[in-house]
């Protein structure tokens, strides 16, 4: 794990896009639920 | 007999030891702290504290020496792991009760557990001004607290054996990422400190964007950081989040404590070439239900009562505290009051279903897991086949939890057990809020984030709370987190007197 430098990267990197999008996930509701008010 | 039982106390004695050494070592970072701000009585303070817990520390290790080279079993793994924790509780709490920012040393030692627990409930005092030494403190032992002290332990002072892996599994972390206990270890920390540069880095470029001086800036990002990744809540000033009135850190902060509350195994998995592993496994499909869901409830409750105005607020409080609390992280972006006058019970039970869900399991999240979540719903579908489907069909059920994992009743057995034990924690947190006096609603929403270890609060959890209630809570924190069988064989071992099944 500790000599494979580029796939940690590469990894912390799809994490990260997970992760985000998430945020999207729920910027996208919470404008939906902006719109239905 | 005699013997035996001398043996047993020199085996948990001897690496309780070990791992009070370690705690009184890692203080130097808190006091290296206070040294370049020249906080001189806070230095003065650590030294003490310091000195107190190697001293302990050593004189375990030496008095109980010879327990080093005797076979660690389940029993002394699970009790050395519930011990530790305790034991740390008393000696960490030392430099907060020095400070002179906590009224008694009961709120120093909620602190400590609320820290090692990823919680983030707090009753210090004047947050505002604390010495940047405490705050280290506070935030350090809460990074250490999501990795978890059996794993620093292993990291650095323990040889491998077989009982280095009975130790582990009594911090409720039972995945090796690799197969061995030391290596899984040290890919644990690993991790973390990637990420631990790379979002301090993060946070301090966006603190310094939004007018932080350039060392405050860092040092709060790094704080902010160790409480995010460790899904644990402390920040170092009262407002919580809400303080740096910062989208960009709102967001920063969501997709830490995110990935925070995945799995090491999954982590481990991600980064060594199976990436598709983040879309297959079974707990973060869980996770991304369950929050979608409960999102949904949380807005539909919030546009209801008409809390906020427009959808930004509603991303920036709803999603944020819901994603705070699915996650345990206990991050705020609203004063503890508003839960109680403006989000209404619909949101309320919303997220108090997050808290209890919690994130993965073997992560530094709390909660009863979307792993045991996914299991259960699927032995549900499983049960519902079997009545569907004619008596002769075999029915095979799996899940993909780094590989595929045929679903067998002991999967869903084991899972129900540690559901029903968190959602009896939960009861009676519940019933100790009610007993003194505070409403249902309020009760309930802080034994949930007390049971989740997650640092929501509706405002129960100050300095002026009953002391019953405070040592209530230190023990749920503490229970919840190693996930009840440590601390359920520590309880036996002390009091039931089972130790003579043990002893060998």
């Amino acid at each position: 794990m500790f000599k494979n430098l580029k796939n940690n990267f590469i990894g912390l990197l799809i994490e990260i896009v997970f992760a985000s999008g998430l945020i999207v996930l729920g910027l996208f509701l919470s404008f939906l639920f902006g719109l239905a008010k | 007999m005699q013997v035996e039982k001398n043996i047993t106390f020199k085996i948990i004695g001897y690496y309780i030891g070990k791992i009070i050494t370690v705690l009184g070592i890692l203080q130097l970072l808190p006091l290296i702290t206070s040294l370049i701000y020249k906080e001189w009585t806070i230095v003065f303070n650590f030294i003490i504290s310091m000195s107190i817990s190697l001293i302990i520390g050593a004189v375990l290790v030496i008095t109980c020496n010879s327990g080093k080279k005797r076979k660690v079993d389940w029993s002394h793994g699970m009790i050395i792991a519930a011990s530790s924790w305790f034991l740390g509780m008393l000696l960490c709490a030392i430099p907060y009760y020095m400070s002179g920012n906590y009224l008694s040393y009961l709120d120093a030692c909620f602190d400590v557990m609320s820290g090692f627990t990823t919680t983030g409930l707090v009753l210090i005092q004047d947050l505002d001004h604390v010495s940047n030494g405490i705050n280290m403190w506070r935030h350090f032992l809460t990074y250490l607290g999501g990795q978890g002290m059996i794993v620093l332990a292993l990291t650095f002072l323990v040889k491998s054996t077989s009982g280095s892996y009975r130790m582990y599994v009594g911090e409720a972390k039972d995945e090796k990422l690799l197969p061995n206990v030391i290596s899984t270890a040290r890919a644990i920390w690993y991790i973390s400190v990637a990420y631990l540069v790379v979002g301090t880095l993060t946070l301090w470029i966006i603190g310094i964007i939004i007018g932080m001086p350039i060392d405050r800036a860092f040092l709060h990002g790094l704080w902010v950081f160790m409480a995010a990744w460790s899904t644990g809540g402390f920040a170092p000033q009262t407002q919580n989040i809400l303080y740096y009135h910062s989208t960009w850190y709102e967001i920063a902060t969501v997709v830490f404590f995110v990935i925070g509350s995945f799995n090491f195994a999954l982590h481990y998995a991600v980064w060594n070439r199976n990436r598709k592993e983040i879309l297959k496994n079974i707990e973060i499909q869980s996770f991304t239900i369950t929050a979608t869901f409960l999102t949904l409830i949380t807005f539909a409750g919030l546009i209801k009562l008409n809390v906020y105005p427009d959808f930004i607020s509603i991303f920036r409080k709803g999603f944020y505290l819901l994603i705070s609390g699915h996650t345990t992280t206990g991050f705020m972006t609203i004063y503890a009051k508003q839960f109680f006058t403006d989000w209404g019970n619909i949101a309320l039970v919303a997220i108090i279903v997050a808290m209890l869900i919690g994130g993965s399991a073997a992560s530094t999240a709390g909660g009863f897991k979307g792993l045991r979540m996914g299991i259960i719903f699927k032995g549900f579908i499983r049960d519902i086949k079997r009545i569907l489907l004619p008596e002769s069909r075999i029915q095979i059920d799996k899940f993909h939890h780094i590989s595929d994992v045929v679903l067998e009743e002991k999967h869903v057995r084991s899972a129900m057990f540690i559901v029903l034990a968190y959602i009896a924690t939960f009861a009676i947190g519940t019933l100790g809020g009610v007993f003194f006096g505070y409403p249902l609603t309020s009760s309930a929403f802080e034994a949930a984030s007390v049971t989740g270890n997650v640092g929501l609060s509706i405002g129960i959890t100050v300095a002026s709370m009953p002391n019953t209630l405070k040592i209530i809570y230190i023990i749920i924190m503490w229970v919840a987190r190693l996930e009840f069988m440590s601390v359920l064989a520590l309880v036996a071992y002390a009091f039931f007197g089972v130790r003579k099944k043990w002893l060998r």
